[in-house]
């Protein structure tokens, strides 16, 4: 009996040790998950961070000694210690490997800050040798000189805080303005503004007044240009006609049809979405028998991206300090230029000017 | 991987050894991401509209191929020293016969390898991609595969030639000066995605150019991550502001209501 009981006994041992073996095992698989879950999410933060950092030279100073001593994050842990109880030569060469990259970073931000002088005094210089002074004639001389222009041109704006010097709506539209100015002086007659969050779009009104003004102070009041603005997502037009502003967003154009320049402001919702969008259309179509699938090619999808965005620019002119396309339609941009003056965070005539400059150097080859 | 006939041009060398040059520093430049820890790795080895040039030159372009693709994926080679997957991307029917049954051979060869993949864009342009995608979508949708719901940029870009792993491009370079994407991955890089044009001619480009791309890319990184950090700019998502802010109401809330007494 006392052996039975023993046995028995030992044996409910055994079945509460599976039991807790058991237990322990669900609990590490909760906590790995937890951290998968973690990792993941950590991964996709990181890819959603902003792009553009705006800090000065001792701040970023600051941040780099801070990622130096600041506790790691897991995926480096994971990728660097094999086991969770690292060796200390573990960490001795972490921490090693670590001071290096800092140091080369250190002097990166020196290189960089050196390099930032650099670029902006070059623009200070050429913006006191190269001025517009409002008036079109010197504009005009300016281009003339130059053996091509583009025919479709394209500006991507960003909307400023209302803190900063030329920010808000009104520094927005000001600069807007300014382009569609620069434009009628220099004879390109078919431009397009893109503004990530369809802040321009959303305020014609403002737009419109801005145009109107500068193109009092550039070609006086008595021949205002005629200028229209359309929103192709929509489908609104905007006409100034006369020095009149006419808002025949509800009927067709009456106007005879001709504008000194067209304005269309484009936003994020005409870049993936659209393309999406039409797919949707088209596949709705299809499988009612309206069109047929041997019709969709690669000229067709042009044809209609064309009627919903807008022609291909010939030339994109960035007015940020580094080359970010900001989810600019990607149907558009197949042979597009793009210039951007590095280090330059203002709308100004150099830049203006040195991407027609570039512009009319470049040779278009498709493939050849 | 622009600038080989002026690298050619330049040093008198004719059009062919240009092209190898250029070969060359494609293994060079491939050789040196995979040590650092680039996943992948796509090239634009040659574009639809490439046809247009003269036909001994594409084949020229075509055989090199073929040579440094039968290399790579030989044993003990890069793509088994890195354990690199090489997949062609592009549209395959304006492929000659022979050498499409020669780079399906490497394709299989190096199936099993899980770690990086190597892209050849082949003939590749993007308007293409694009197209093909959308094409691949509505033949689904007339099957019934899938609602018209599910159509979004997710479903598109799983559908590119790049199948499942068609993730935004973190860096891209074009060399040689120009200041324009030719139609390249216009869908993969044209939001948060760091474009490069060194005025460096392909086959000049070396380990210093590359690293020096990465190094750079990684430190404005570095300080984004830590100015998102001290600034707590990281987005939260739709689901976890539901979840964390239970009781706000999601639309505009009644400010008065109006009852018949």
């Amino acid at each position: 009996m006392g052996k039975d009981s023993e046995s028995e006994s030992s044996a409910f041992e055994i079945r509460s040790n599976e039991n807790i073996v058991e237990q322990t095992q669900a609990r590490i698989k909760k906590t790995e998950e937890l951290q998968k879950i973690n990792s993941k999410s950590k991964s996709h933060q990181t890819e959603e961070l902003p792009v553009y950092t705006k800090d000065s030279f001792l701040q970023s100073f600051n941040h780099i000694v801070k990622a130096l001593i600041s506790p790691q994050d897991e995926e480096v842990k994971r990728r660097w210690f094999k086991n969770n109880n690292e060796s200390t030569s573990e960490i001795i060469s972490f921490y090693i490997y670590r001071s290096v990259l800092t140091m080369f970073y250190l002097i990166y931000s020196i290189y960089a800050l050196f390099q930032y002088v650099v670029n902006k005094s070059k623009l200070k210089f050429l913006s006191m040798a190269y001025k517009s002074n409002e008036d079109p004639s010197v504009i005009n001389s300016d281009i003339n000189k130059l053996p091509k222009i583009p025919q479709k041109l394209s500006f991507i704006l960003n909307y400023k805080s209302e803190q900063e010097e030329g920010g808000g709506i009104e520094g927005l539209c000001d600069d807007g303005a300014l382009i569609a100015a620069w434009c009628i002086s220099s004879g390109i007659s078919n431009i397009s503004i893109y503004e990530v969050n369809g802040v321009l779009k959303r305020s014609v009104p403002e737009l419109t007044k801005a145009i109107f003004e500068k193109f009092e102070t550039y070609f006086g009041t008595e021949n205002v240009p005629n200028f229209l603005i359309k929103i192709p997502h929509l489908n609104l037009s905007y006409s100034g006609v006369d020095g009149v502003l006419v808002d025949n967003s509800n009927e067709k154009t009456s106007n005879n049809g001709y504008y000194d320049i067209e304005i269309s402001l484009l936003s994020k919702v005409d870049g993936r979405s659209t393309i999406v969008e039409l797919t949707k259309v088209m596949a709705q179509l299809t499988k009612n028998g309206e069109l047929k699938r041997s019709d969709i090619t690669i000229k067709f999808l042009d044809h209609e991206l064309r009627q919903l965005v807008g022609e291909e620019p010939d030339l994109i002119i960035i007015f940020q300090p580094y080359l970010d396309l900001q989810g600019y339609p990607p149907w558009q941009i197949r042979l597009s230029e793009m210039y951007w003056e590095p280090d330059n965070d203002t709308v100004s005539y150099v830049v203006f000017l040195r991407a027609l400059q570039k512009y009319s150097t470049c040779k278009v080859n498709i493939g050849r | 991987m622009d600038g080989n006939r002026r690298y050619a041009k330049n040093h008198s060398i004719a059009l062919k050894e240009g092209h190898k040059h250029g070969a060359d520093a494609l293994v060079r430049v491939l050789d040196c991401c995979f040590r650092v820890g680039v996943k992948n790795v796509t090239t634009y080895a040659f574009s639809i509209e490439n046809f247009s040039r003269k036909p001994e030159e594409v084949d020229t372009i075509f055989s090199l191929l073929k040579y440094k693709l039968a290399i790579l994926s030989n044993e003990n080679q890069m793509c088994d020293l890195h354990n690199v997957r090489v997949k062609i991307i592009g549209n395959k029917s304006y492929l000659p016969k022979d050498v499409l049954d020669d780079i399906e051979m490497v394709e299989e060869k190096t199936k099993h390898h899980n770690k990086h993949i190597l892209f050849i864009a082949f003939p590749y342009t993007s308007r293409d991609d694009m197209w093909y995608s959308i094409n691949k979508i509505i033949e689904k949708f007339n099957n019934g595969e899938i609602l018209i719901d599910e159509i979004d940029e997710k479903l598109i870009e799983n559908n590119f030639y790049y199948e499942d792993s068609s993730e935004k491009v973190d860096i891209l370079v074009r060399t040689s000066g120009h200041t324009r994407l030719s139609d390249y991955m216009l869908w993969q890089c044209h939001q948060d995605s760091v474009i490069e044009f060194p005025n460096t001619l392909w086959p000049n480009y070396k380990f210093y150019h590359t690293w020096w791309t990465i190094f750079r890319w990684s430190y404005y990184k570095t300080l984004m991550i830590q100015d998102a950090e001290t600034m707590q700019l990281k987005k939260v998502s739709r689901e976890q502001v539901n979840k964390r802010y239970k009781d706000i109401p999601k639309i505009h809330p009644p400010f008065a209501s109006v009852n018949k007494a």
